[in-house]
């Protein structure tokens, strides 16, 4: 969804906020772009806790960085970039190759669970345990990729803005994502030839 | 099923479930428990930095009083009456004094202690009030303004007298006119 860019100091005129009141620019920010500073955080910490935690340190920043707000062109995006940061940070590490491998049998034993083997898979995939792969899965790819992937799956960003989040060019945004995507239906459709075949 | 079919159903797949991917709903009072947080983090900072605040303050005054102490010119010393301290220079003794070729000098004087003159830190140097002055201070501080500048009157103008003039200039003060030189 294309977001309305809103300057920093429209934002701030708006509130009637000067440097004493920062508060108020930020509970017009929370109003404003609290839900999406918390599926950004969502979608890089997959915990509604942690999520919610990430949006608070990301409000706790733009409060210490108020001032800088006058000379912000988008704070939609500069609020995105803040939450995507904290997120980052919060997020544990992970090891790449064990990690794929691991994630990879943990996959298949999921699939293994889910319920009705007769059933055609497009059936299924409304269910958590398809989630639950899909998750994992995306924890596979390349960092470049997985980022540019979990961002997109944010409905209040764009190409345009993902690319400002990222500071890359768009077209590289869209890049990214066709990769992803192509990485992706492969492991998954070598998932599904798996289960379907016991 | 056919590639590209199986293709297209794994896009859909793939579209259906990113979707759902992060749309995760934030629980209700969510913008209400972030604003409170940090409004109580922006409060704790406040009362952190007024006490930090504070502290430095009192330092900062606690150093100053200290510098202050030890920099502190000592007093003016007390008015000096006598001669102090300060070593008198003695002139030789009243003696006769031969010269070379027998030449009987001028006998210097007696010898005189020559006092130095101390300077005082403060100039003038001050000096305790009088018991007239005391009384006028007293009388100034226990009186309303308005009472004094009532009772105050301005000095007469000074009359100037033409010594031409008998009937003003009196002959008591008249000059006396020199009559016999005293010189020879």
């Amino acid at each position: 969804m294309a977001g309305l860019a809103i300057p920093g100091d429209a934002i701030l005129q708006s509130t009637h906020a000067v440097e004493a009141e920062v508060p108020a620019t930020v509970e017009s920010l929370a109003r404003q772009h609290g839900v999406l500073v918390f599926r950004i955080a969502y979608s890089i910490l997959r915990n509604h806790h942690d999520a919610e935690d990430a949006a608070q340190e990301c409000f706790l920043r733009v409060l210490k960085y108020g001032r800088e707000l006058a000379h912000v062109r988008n704070t939609k995006t500069w609020l995105a970039r803040i939450a995507w940061t904290v997120a980052l940070d919060r997020r544990p590490r992970r090891t790449t190759l064990s990690g794929q491998q691991t994630s990879d049998a943990d996959n298949e034993s999921l699939l293994d669970q889910l319920p009705g083997h007769a059933l055609p898979a497009d059936e299924q995939l409304a269910g958590k345990q398809m989630q639950k792969i899909l998750e994992r899965t995306i924890a596979t790819l390349p960092n470049d990729l997985r980022q540019t992937l979990e961002l997109s799956t944010v409905q209040e960003l764009n190409s345009a803005e993902i690319a400002e989040v990222l500071e890359i060019p768009e077209g590289s945004v869209r890049t990214r994502l066709m990769r992803a995507r192509k990485l992706l239906k492969e492991k998954l459709s070598r998932l599904l030839e798996v289960k379907k075949h016991g | 099923m056919a590639e590209p079919e199986k293709d297209q159903h794994l896009d859909k797949m793939l579209d259906s479930l990113l979707a759902d991917y992060s749309s995760a709903e934030p629980r209700p009072g969510f913008e209400t428990r972030i604003l409170a947080w940090v409004q109580q983090r922006q409060r704790r900072k406040l009362t952190l930095g007024w006490i930090f605040a504070g502290g430095l303050t009192t330092a900062g005054a606690v150093l100053a009083i200290t510098l202050n102490q030890r920099t502190t010119l000592p007093e003016p010393p007390a008015i000096i009456t006598s001669a102090t301290s300060v070593p008198a220079v003695v002139r030789p003794a009243r003696e006769a004094v031969r010269g070379a070729a027998g030449v009987k000098l001028r006998a210097p004087e007696a010898p005189t202690p020559v006092v130095a003159e101390v300077k005082q830190e403060v100039f003038p140097s001050p000096t305790p009030l009088t018991e007239q002055e005391k009384m006028l201070l007293q009388y100034l501080r226990a009186t309303p303004r308005e009472e004094v500048v009532a009772q105050s009157h301005p000095d007469k103008p000074v009359e100037v007298l033409d010594p031409n003039d008998d009937q003003t200039y009196s002959p008591m003060f008249r000059p006396a006119t020199q009559q016999v030189s005293n010189t020879k």
